[in-house]
C-alpha cells in the first residue's frame, strides 16, 4: 500500500513510499528520509522554518504535500554546503552572527540561497526574503546584515542589476 | 525601510592583572556551535531519535472550569501502534510548582482552564498517537469560570482553587519611608491605571521533551529546558521519586526567554508515558499546544502615584498592583515581586510603598518572560514618569537624568548600586536618536520618548544561593574543556564562557570547548534565567580557568625549575619573559609531561562563584543581585491618525552591562530584546476574554518581522563591574523593559492620546483620537 | 490516506476528476485545514497541465493561468501594467514563499472571504474558465461562489481596460505585519464610473458602483458586514472600510490620470 513519490533531493535520485501522499513534504523530510535540519514551528506556513527549495523556489515545505513534489528537486538546508566547503550564505551567517538559537536558521539560510541565486538583490527584496521568516532572537538586524554579506560573498550571483 | 545602524561599542581597557589576549576579551569571535547551527547539524529535542522511540499527544480540557467526571481511554487503547494511555491514575498525585505547588501532572478531577492536560498517549508515530487522544472521551461538568481579574477579585466569586480564599495565590506589603508624608510635601503627584496583557515567549522551536524511563527506575529526560538542575528537581517531585532517579541533559534550545524554565507540564507526561510504555517517549507541543501549555508573561494592572519636588525630585511612589496568575503558579509569585520592587533602583525615591496580589483565574497560567515583571512594571511607572514630566514642564531627558541612579546608591529595598553608568546611558540614547534637535524641529504625528530600566545579574530566589560551579580541564593536545552545567538557550553563552576561559588560560577560542550540560556530569547550575548566566557563570568558569592556570604552571615549575611567578602562556605556549627566554612549551606538551610520569596528575581546575548578594525577606527587602545592569532607551514613533496606526521609527538603545565581552553578541542580545518589546506594544494579542488564545496559532498572534523592526542604534555604555568576570554583567533581558512604555509615550507625544491598557493597537488609538477631537 | 496525481495532460485531469478526485494546484489551503478536514482519498495535481500555465495578453485583456503561482501573477509586467489592482492583490498575499506555493486558482477556488485576489478578480469583472467531463464553462468570477464537482477551473480572463482606467488595491495589516486583512479595497476606475469592491466581509465580496468617490467608500462602509476579529470590531472595520476604500479609489484615480 502506498504511494511511491520520487524526487531529486540534495542532488540524488530520492524515492519514498509514503502511505499519505498529502503529508507534508516536511514530516517525510524529518521523518522517513531522516533530514532533521529542516524545522518545524507553526506547521501552518507562518513562521518560514521549515523552508525548502523545490524547483529553485524557496517554500514552507509544512504546506506542500509530498505527493505535488513528485518529479521536482529539492534542496534542504543538508545539501547546502558543497562537501565541506560552507555555501557563501552559510558563511556570511557566521561571520556575521546571522542567528542565535539557530532554530529559524535553516529557513532563513534556504530563503537566501533562492534569493541570491536570482542574482544580486535588492535592499527592499533582502527585506521582503527575510520577511517571510520569524525569528525570536535578533530582531532580524544581524540577518540582514548576513544576507548583504552573502550577496557580496556569493560568486554565483548575477552583480550589478540592482 | 531604514538600515539598522548599530553603533559600535565603546570598550575599556581595564587592569585585568592577568595576561589577558586581548583579541578574546571584546571580540566578537565566532561563535563556538556557530557550524552546527548553520549546517542543520545542531540536534534539538525534536530531532533527537532514539530506538524504539515513541511518540506523545496529550488530551487537552476544552473547558476553562469543570468536574472530570469520567475518562474512557479504551477505544484509545485499541488503536494500533498505540504503548500507552495515561491519567490521573497513572501519576502520584503531587502537586508541584516553584514556589506554590498547584499543579498535577495529569488533572485530578478537576480542570481549570482550556488547554489543561487531561490524559496523554503515546504511539508509535505522531499521527497514531493524535487519532489516538481524539478517542479519549472526557466526561466534563463545567463550573463557573473567573475569565478576568475584576471577575477573580469579585466577593463571592468562584474559587479556582480550593484552599487560595478569594483567589488570591500570594499578596504582599512593603512601605518604606513615609510616603503619605512625602506625597503630601510634594508640589506635583500625577497618578493613573495601567494594565498588561499576556505575552506568549513564541520561541521558533516549542517545548518538548525525550523521557526514557528504564526498567531499573531511573528515567533521562533530554529536554530543551534553560534550567536542567531546577527542572530534575521540580520534575523529580511531580514524579514522586527522588532527585537522583531524573536525570536531564539538556539538547539544544530554540530559544527560551523564560518559557523554557521547568514550569509545564510536558517533560512530566513524556516521563510517565515512558513509564507506562517501557520505551521511550518524545513529546513535542504543537504551535497550538505552545499557546495553551506554556506560561506567557503575567498580565498585571498597576495602580501608580508618583511624587515630585518643583524642581523634579521624585519624592515617594506609591503602586497597588494586582496581577493575573491565571490558573497555576509557576513563577509568576516570583514575577510579581520583582515587578514590585526592582524598578525602584532606577530614581532616587525617598519613600515607596506597595500592595501586590497574584490572583488565579481561569486562564491559561503565567510565568516567566524576559525582563520577569519589569517590562509591565515599566509599562506603568515608566508612563507615570513621562506624565509627570508633562506636568512639571521639565524635558523628560533632564527629569530622568536628575533621578537617575548612581555608583553607591541604596534603593528603598537596599539594592546596593555597584558599576552604574545609568546617567551616560539616558545621555547617549537622547543623543544617538537625536533628541535635542527632533524637539527642536518636531514632525506632524510623530513623537519621542524615552526610558531606563535596570535588572540584576542573577538573582537570589532558589534559596540563599545564587551560585555557579565549573571544571576548565587542560587536554593532552593543549586545548581546554569546560565542563559546567549552565547550558545554552542560544545566546550565545556557551561561547562567551568560552571566551572567558581562552582569555584567563591563554588560549585562542578555537582550542576550548564545552559540554552540554547534563545532570549526571556537569556542575551543578541554577541555568538561564535572571541574566546571571555570564556574571554568575562566567565568575565560576574564570575561577576555574584560573585554577587550572595555577596547576598548570605549578607543574612545569617543577618540572623546569622557573618559577611559577615567572611562567605565563601566551597564545597556548608556556613562556618565561624574564626568567628564561628561550622557554618555549606548548601547552599540550606540558600538560602530556606532567600525566605520563610517575605519580602523575592531570590539569584540572574546579572553580565555583555565589552572587555577592542577599536572600530577600518576605517583603522583598535584600540586595538581590551583586551587580545591576541598567539601560536607556529611547523612541520615535509615527501615527497615522486616519487609522490609528503607529510605526516605531527610530530606536537607540544603550545599555550598561559593564565590559562588553562579545560585541556581536551583546548586541544581539539588545537587539533582540527590543523586537520583543516591539511585540510587546504593537502586534502581538490575541482576542477574546483576557486574550485568550482562540485561534491559537500565528494566524492570529503576530510576532514582529523584519519590516516592523525601526531604524536601530545600539550602543553600551564605558562601563566595569568590578566583581564581574572581567568586568562583565549581565545583558539578556534588560533591553526590552522600557519599549512598551516609551511606545506608548511617543504616541502621546505625536498625537496626544495616552493608551494605558497594552497592547496599542491602532483601533485604541484611533478611538481616543475620535474621543479627543 | 491520500493519493496525488500529477497528469500531464487536461484529458488525463478530466478523466480522474470525473472520477472522484478532487483537485489539488499549490495545496495550500487544504494543508492548512488538514487537521480540522481530512483530505480527499484522490487528488489531481494541476501544475503541469500546460493549460493551467501561463500569463499571456489576448486583444488587450489578460489570460492567467488558474495554475500559476500568486507570485507570478504580482511580479508579470503585463498584469502590472493592465490591471495593478490584481497584481497589487495577488502581492498581498502572506509572504513570499507562500506566494511561490499557492496558485490564484486555488486562492478562488477556497472561496475564502479573507483571500485578497480574488476582490480584485471580481472588480475588474473577471471570468473563470472551467472545465469538467460535461464540457466548459465561463462564469465571472463574481458570481463563481462554490465548485462543481469534477470542475476545475482552467485560467481567467481580464478584460482589455478601457482607455483611461485605473485600478488599485489597498489592504490594512492592522499590525503592520503580513497576516489577513483587517479590511481590503479594490478599486476600479474609468471616465464613465468605475467599481470598488470590498473584501474580508460576510457573503461575498461587496460590489459597489462608483460615480463619486466618497460616497461611494461611505456606502461601502455603511453595506458592508465586516465580523469582529483580533484585528478590529466590527465599528472600527467599517471605518477602516471607508478610509482604505477611499485610499484605493485616490490611487486609482491618479493612474488613471497618469
Amino acid at each position: 500500500m502506498g504511494q511511491q513519490v520520487r524526487f531529486l533531493l540534495n542532488g540524488e535520485e530520492t524515492e519514498v513510499t509514503v502511505a499519505d501522499a498529502g503529508r507534508p513534504l516536511l514530516e517525510v523530510l524529518r521523518g522517513p528520509l531522516g533530514l532533521t535540519g529542516t524545522k518545524s514551528g507553526c506547521a501552518t506556513g507562518y513562521c518560514g522554518a521549515c523552508t525548502v527549495l523545490v524547483d529553485g523556489a524557496a517554500v514552507p515545505s509544512c504546506l506542500l504535500m509530498v505527493g505535488l513534489a513528485d518529479g521536482r528537486e529539492v534542496r534542504t538546508v543538508e545539501g547546502l554546503a558543497d562537501g565541506r566547503r560552507l555555501d557563501p550564505v552559510q558563511e556570511a551567517f557566521l561571520s556575521e552572527s546571522g542567528f542565535q538559537c539557530g532554530f529559524c536558521t535553516p529557513g532563513h539560510l534556504m530563503a537566501v540561497r533562492a534569493l541570491l541565486d536570482q542574482g544580486r538583490p535588492t535592499d527592499a527584496q533582502v527585506d521582503a526574503t527575510v520577511d517571510g521568516n520569524f525569528c525570536r532572537c535578533t530582531g532580524y538586524v544581524k540577518i540582514r546584515d548576513a544576507v548583504r554579506t552573502a550577496a557580496d560573498l556569493d560568486e554565483g550571483g548575477v552583480r550589478g542589476n540592482a | 525601510m531604514a538600515t539598522p545602524d548599530v553603533t559600535a561599542p565603546d570598550l575599556t581597557e581595564p587592569d585585568l592583572g592577568l595576561a589577558v589576549e586581548p583579541s578574546i576579551i571584546g571580540t566578537s569571535v565566532q561563535r563556538v556551535d556557530g557550524i552546527d547551527k548553520i549546517t542543520g547539524r545542531a540536534q534539538f529535542v525534536g530531532d533527537v531519535r532514539l530506538p524504539r522511540m515513541l511518540y506523545g499527544a496529550v488530551v487537552r480540557s476544552p473547558h476553562a472550569h469543570a468536574i472530570v467526571k469520567s475518562v474512557d481511554t479504551s477505544r484509545a487503547r485499541r488503536v494500533p501502534g498505540v504503548h500507552a494511555v495515561i491519567t490521573s491514575a497513572d501519576h502520584a498525585h503531587r502537586k508541584w510548582g516553584a514556589f506554590r505547588p498547584d499543579l498535577y501532572p495529569l488533572a485530578v478531577d478537576r480542570v481549570r482552564y482550556v488547554g489543561d492536560e487531561v490524559a496523554a498517549v503515546a504511539a508509535t508515530d505522531p499521527e497514531s498517537a493524535l487519532r489516538a487522544a481524539e478517542l479519549i472521551t472526557v466526561e466534563y461538568e463545567p463550573l463557573p469560570a473567573v475569565l478576568d481579574l475584576d471577575a477573580a477579585m469579585a466577593d463571592g466569586a468562584q474559587l479556582v482553587h480550593d484552599d487560595a480564599e478569594g483567589n488570591v495565590a500570594h499578596h504582599f506589603t512593603l512601605e518604606r519611608g513615609n510616603v503619605d508624608e512625602w506625597l503630601a510635601r510634594s508640589d506635583v503627584v500625577v497618578e493613573g491605571t495601567w494594565q498588561t496583557t499576556r505575552q506568549w515567549h513564541s520561541s521558533i522551536e516549542t517545548i518538548g521533551c525525550v523521557a526514557d524511563w528504564s526498567p531499573g527506575g531511573r528515567v533521562t529526560l533530554w529536554c530543551n529546558t534553560q534550567t536542567p538542575f531546577l527542572a530534575r528537581q521540580r520534575y523529580a517531585t511531580a514524579l514522586g521519586v527522588p532527585e537522583s532517579q531524573v536525570r536531564v541533559i539538556q539538547t539544544e534550545v530554540g530559544g527560551g526567554f523564560g518559557g523554557k524554565s521547568g514550569d509545564d507540564n510536558t517533560s512530566v507526561i513524556a516521563a510517565l508515558l515512558s513509564k507506562v510504555a517501557g520505551r521511550p517517549v518524545q513529546l513535542l507541543l504543537s504551535r497550538e499546544e505552545e499557546f495553551l501549555a506554556s506560561r506567557p508573561r503575567i498580565p498585571l494592572r498597576f495602580t501608580v502615584k508618583l511624587g515630585f519636588t518643583r524642581d523634579g525630585l521624585v519624592t515617594a511612589k506609591d503602586i497597588a498592583v494586582v496581577a493575573d496568575n491565571g490558573a497555576y503558579t509557576g513563577k509568576s509569585q516570583a514575577v510579581l515581586g520583582a515587578a514590585t520592587v526592582r524598578h525602584d533602583a532606577i530614581y532616587k525615591y525617598k519613600a515607596v510603598r506597595a500592595d501586590s496580589r497574584l490572583v488565579y483565574t481561569n486562564l491559561v497560567p503565567t510565568g516567566a518572560f524576559r525582563g520577569f515583571g519589569n517590562p509591565s512594571a515599566d509599562w506603568a511607572v515608566g508612563q507615570a514618569w513621562d506624565l509627570a514630566a508633562g506636568e512639571l514642564g521639565i524635558d523628560v531627558v533632564d527629569l530622568l537624568l536628575r533621578n537617575a541612579v548612581e555608583p553607591g546608591w541604596v534603593s528603598p529595598h537596599n539594592h546596593r548600586i555597584g558599576s552604574c553608568e545609568l546617567k551616560q546611558c539616558i545621555e547617549k540614547a537622547a543623543e544617538l536618536i537625536g533628541w535635542r534637535e527632533k524637539r527642536a524641529n518636531p514632525t506632524p504625528n510623530r513623537g519621542l520618548a524615552i526610558g531606563a530600566s535596570v535588572h540584576v545579574s542573577g538573582r537570589r530566589s532558589f534559596g540563599d544561593y545564587d551560585g555557579s560551579s565549573a571544571i576548565v580541564r587542560l587536554t593532552e593536545d593543549g586545548r581546554a574543556t569546560v565542563i559546567a552545567g549552565e547550558g545554552e538557550i542560544g545566546t550565545g553563552a556557551r561561547t562567551t564562557l568560552c571566551q572567558i576561559a581562552a582569555a584567563t588560560l591563554g588560549l585562542s577560542i578555537s582550542d576550548v570547548s564545552m559540554s552540554t550540560a547534563d545532570t549526571e556530569l556537569t556542575t551543578h547550575a541554577l541555568g538561564a534565567l535572571a541574566s546571571r548566566v555570564t556574571y554568575v557563570a562566567g565568575n565560576a568558569v574564570r575561577e576555574a580557568a584560573l585554577a587550572a592556570r595555577n596547576q598548570l604552571l605549578d607543574g612545569v615549575s617543577t618540572l623546569t625549575g622557573v618559577p611559577a611567578a615567572e611562567l605565563d602562556v601566551v597564545d597556548g605556549v608556556l613562556v618565561a619573559p624574564a626568567a628564561d627566554p628561550d622557554l618555549r612549551m606548548p601547552v599540550g606538551a606540558a600538560v602530556r609531561k606532567l600525566i605520563y610520569r610517575p605519580g602523575g596528575t592531570p590539569i584540572v581546575g574546579v572553580g565555583a562563584f555565589d552572587n555577592p548578594s542577599e536572600f530577600p525577606d518576605e517583603s522583598r527587602f535584600g540586595n538581590e543581585s551583586g551587580a545591576y545592569n541598567f539601560v536607556a532607551e529611547a523612541a520615535e514613533v509615527e501615527v497615522d491618525p486616519a487609522t490609528g496606526a503607529v510605526r516605531v521609527v527610530e530606536l537607540a538603545a544603550v545599555a550598561d552591562c559593564g565590559t562588553v565581552l562579545n560585541p556581536a553578541l551583546a548586541q544581539g542580545q539588545v537587539e533582540g530584546a527590543v523586537a520583543q518589546g516591539i511585540g510587546m506594544a504593537l502586534t502581538e494579542w490575541f482576542d477574546g476574554p483576557s486574550a485568550t488564545p482562540d485561534r491559537a496559532n500565528y494566524v492570529d498572534y503576530k510576532l514582529p518581522t523584519a519590516g516592523l523592526m525601526p531604524k536601530l542604534h545600539v550602543a553600551f555604555a564605558d562601563s566595569y563591574e568590578p566583581t564581574g568576570p572581567f568586568g562583565a554583567k549581565g545583558v539578556g533581558e534588560i533591553a526590552l523593559d522600557p519599549i512598551p512604555a516609551i511606545v506608548a509615550s511617543a504616541v502621546a507625544d505625536a498625537v496626544g492620546v495616552r493608551i494605558h491598557e497594552l497592547p496599542i493597537t491602532p483601533e485604541k488609538v484611533f478611538w481616543a483620537l475620535q474621543e479627543d477631537e | 490516506m491520500t493519493t496525488v496525481h500529477v497528469p500531464t495532460t487536461l484529458a488525463s485531469a478530466i478523466a480522474l476528476l470525473d472520477d472522484g478526485a478532487q483537485p489539488v494546484s499549490g495545496g495550500v489551503g487544504l494543508s492548512l485545514r488538514r487537521r480540522e478536514n481530512a483530505l480527499p482519498g484522490s487528488l489531481v495535481a494541476t501544475h503541469r497541465l500546460p493549460q493551467s500555465r501561463g500569463i499571456t495578453v489576448i486583444d488587450g485583456g489578460l489570460r492567467i493561468g488558474a495554475g500559476e503561482p500568486l507570485e507570478a501573477v504580482a511580479a508579470h509586467p503585463d498584469v502590472r501594467a493592465l490591471w495593478p489592482v490584481v497584481a497589487e492583490a495577488a502581492a498581498s498575499v502572506a509572504t513570499g514563499r507562500i506566494r511561490r506555493a499557492a496558485t490564484l486558482g486555488g486562492n478562488v477556488a477556497a472561496f475564502d472571504p479573507s483571500h485578497d485576489p480574488p476582490v480584485a478578480l471580481v472588480a475588474v469583472g473577471a471570468t473563470a474558465r472551467l472545465v469538467s467531463a460535461r464540457g466548459e464553462r465561463t462564469v465571472p468570477v463574481r458570481e463563481l461562489t462554490e465548485q462543481v464537482s469534477g470542475e476545475l477551473i482552467v485560467d481567467f480572463h481580464l478584460p482589455a481596460p478601457e482607455l483611461g482606467t485605473g485600478s488599485a488595491y489597498e489592504k490594512f495589516l492592522v499590525r503592520g505585519v503580513w497576516e489577513y486583512a483587517c479590511v481590503s479595497a479594490a478599486a476600479v476606475v474609468t471616465p464613465a464610473g468605475g467599481t470598488l469592491v470590498v473584501g474580508s466581509v460576510r457573503n461575498a465580496p461587496l460590489v459597489v458602483p462608483v460615480t463619486d468617490d466618497d460616497l461611494a467608500a461611505e456606502s461601502a462602509s455603511r453595506t458592508a458586514e465586516p465580523w469582529s476579529d483580533v484585528r478590529g470590531s466590527v465599528a472600527y472595520k467599517r471605518r477602516m472600510i471607508a478610509e482604505f476604500s477611499r485610499r484605493a479609489l485616490r490611487t486609482a484615480r491618479e493612474r488613471a490620470a497618469a
